[in-house]
């Protein structure tokens, strides 16, 4: 890749201010909002934001999953009052929310247990023992992202309640590994709540037709998907 | 922020539409009551929403009256109760960081006195409710932060705006039926700010890049903003399913199933109305 400060057109040492501004500043030429349809556009925004993480994350020291639990960088103290517990960005201890993402959480460990790399199976067992933020740190000291590891990486950042995160690194693992039943089974889920919301609105009278149409599309897509077997 | 939690009008029914005024018009009126004018002005959907929702889980007495008032010139009821009492505290509280806001970003003069006149009232709240108004403080204080650091991962303002009113839909300390009741409050207040805050963003996007401001979504791929929105809408009715509501249950799930959705611009461009 060619060196990242000079995509964004700025020195080295530059301050997070200047480097924050200039990122905008590419943003407001190049973001496929403003230049709708066009595809340069698209892959030179691309470029940029890989661009501006790549120095993010260096100067930062690498990545850092501390602050997934929603207090930001030095503010570590976060009492929210007393129904907090120790499964932080999501509800605590009563919390639905991971059991509301995924159902039946045993049901995405398959029998191949042995199989990954040394790292991914790490990964894995921390994601099974729920320990979400090792599993995080453990994943993102790899380099090759694969379609396991976006796998894991929803369903770390699913437990530490990342959910924008976590349906988009399901959804990459499928579209990485299409003919993956475990993968897909997992994007499933997202969805199917969705369409439980969808159903339950229509019953009650009210025209879900606006949300539904875009859901809709992707289940169909991924219908095609089975059968063509390819990336789509 | 604001205004985002409110009802489709045209799916109430009529008898329904007096309820929703009424509880509107009430939390008016303790607006006007805490803070005279400026209160008023304060004046949201949002909170209402709130007021319904906790007047009916905790089943409160409520005092109807009626009432004329300059909006209204013809007598129309409204509703009293310890619910819209609350709603109306955090109602001016949270009015009072928007005005900060908005006097920080736009400079606008009229922000700065608003917040200047709403500040006095802080004090006197924040006795009433340590617990909300420091979480809200805190919460506000952290996505500040964010918004300067120009984090782009949307998770981390989400949640943190959730957090925010998880703690807030939490009213009650004490109680027999409080304790039961928190954790699905807590989920449902949670998944409401994600989405408001990820709704706001999404119509926010077009303007902010070109004004250069912060928006978290500017990574994200644009068709997926319906479907993360209707994710984070299931997970709020599915919260909300497990609270035993009373009253006014039809005048809710109109706000969470079709009224939430009335403020989206749809990212074909088209605004997108009722549902």
């Amino acid at each position: 890749m060619e060196d990242p400060y000079s995509i964004l057109g700025i020195s080295p040492g530059v301050s997070d201010e200047e480097l924050t501004q200039a990122y905008r500043r590419l943003a407001k030429k190049y973001h496929p909002d403003i230049n709708p349809g066009n595809k340069n556009a698209e892959l030179k925004m691309r470029e940029i934001n890989a661009a501006y993480e790549q120095i993010k994350k260096q100067k930062s020291g690498g990545v850092n999953y501390e602050q997934t639990d929603g207090s930001y960088g030095k503010q570590s103290q976060n009492q929210s009052g007393g129904y907090r517990g120790e499964n932080p960005g999501d509800q605590g201890p009563f919390s639905g929310g991971f059991n509301f993402w995924f159902g039946d959480f045993g049901d995405f460990f398959g029998e191949d247990r042995e199989q990954g790399t040394p790292e991914i199976n790490q990964a894995r067992a921390l994601v099974e023992g729920g320990r979400y933020r090792d599993a995080l740190l453990v994943l993102s000291r790899l380099p090759n992202h694969t379609g396991e590891w976006f796998f894991y990486s929803a369903l770390a950042n699913a437990g530490t309640g990342n959910r924008v995160t976590a349906i988009s690194h399901a959804r990459e693992a499928v579209r990485i590994e299409p003919g993956n039943m475990q993968y897909r089974s997992l994007l499933n889920q997202f969805e199917r709540n969705s369409f439980a919301y969808r159903e339950a609105g229509e019953g009650r009278g009210f025209s879900m037709r606006n949300l539904g149409s875009s859901i809709f599309r992707i289940i169909l897509a991924q219908l095609f998907c089975l059968f063509c077997c390819r990336p789509c | 922020m604001f205004g985002t939690v409110r009802a489709n009008r045209k799916a109430l029914s009529p008898e329904e539409r007096k309820r929703y005024d009424g509880a509107y018009c009430g939390l008016c009126r303790e607006l006007g009551a805490k803070a005279g004018a400026l209160g008023r002005s304060c004046l949201s959907y949002d909170m209402t929403f709130l007021s319904m929702l906790l007047s009916s889980l905790y089943n409160l007495d409520e005092q109807q009256e009626n009432c004329v008032c300059r909006v209204r010139p013809i007598s129309h009821p409204f509703i009293a109760n310890e619910a819209l009492s609350y709603c109306a505290d955090m109602n001016i509280t949270l009015a009072y960081y928007q005005a900060l806001d908005d006097w920080k970003d736009d400079r606008k003069k009229s922000a700065k006195q608003k917040s200047e006149a709403l500040a006095k009232h802080l004090p006197e709240i924040a006795e009433k409710w340590p617990r909300q108004c420091r979480v809200i403080k805190e919460k506000l204080k952290s996505l500040s932060e964010m918004e300067k650091a120009n984090e782009l991962n949307p998770d981390l303002p989400m949640n943190c705006f959730g957090e925010l009113l998880g703690e807030l839909f939490m009213w009650r300390e004490q109680g027999p039926d409080v304790r039961d009741h928190a954790p699905a409050l807590k989920a449902m207040g949670a998944a409401l700010g994600r989405f408001i805050y990820l709704l706001d963003a999404c119509n926010d996007l077009k303007r902010d890049i070109k004004k250069q401001r912060y928006n978290p979504l500017v990574v994200q791929r644009r068709e997926e903003f319906t479907p993360l929105l209707t994710m984070m809408m299931a997970e709020c009715t599915a919260a909300f399913d497990k609270l035993p509501i009373n009253r006014d249950s039809g005048i809710l799930r109109n706000v969470l199933y079709s009224g939430v959705w009335q403020s989206y611009r749809h990212p074909s461009g088209k605004k997108k109305a009722e549902a």
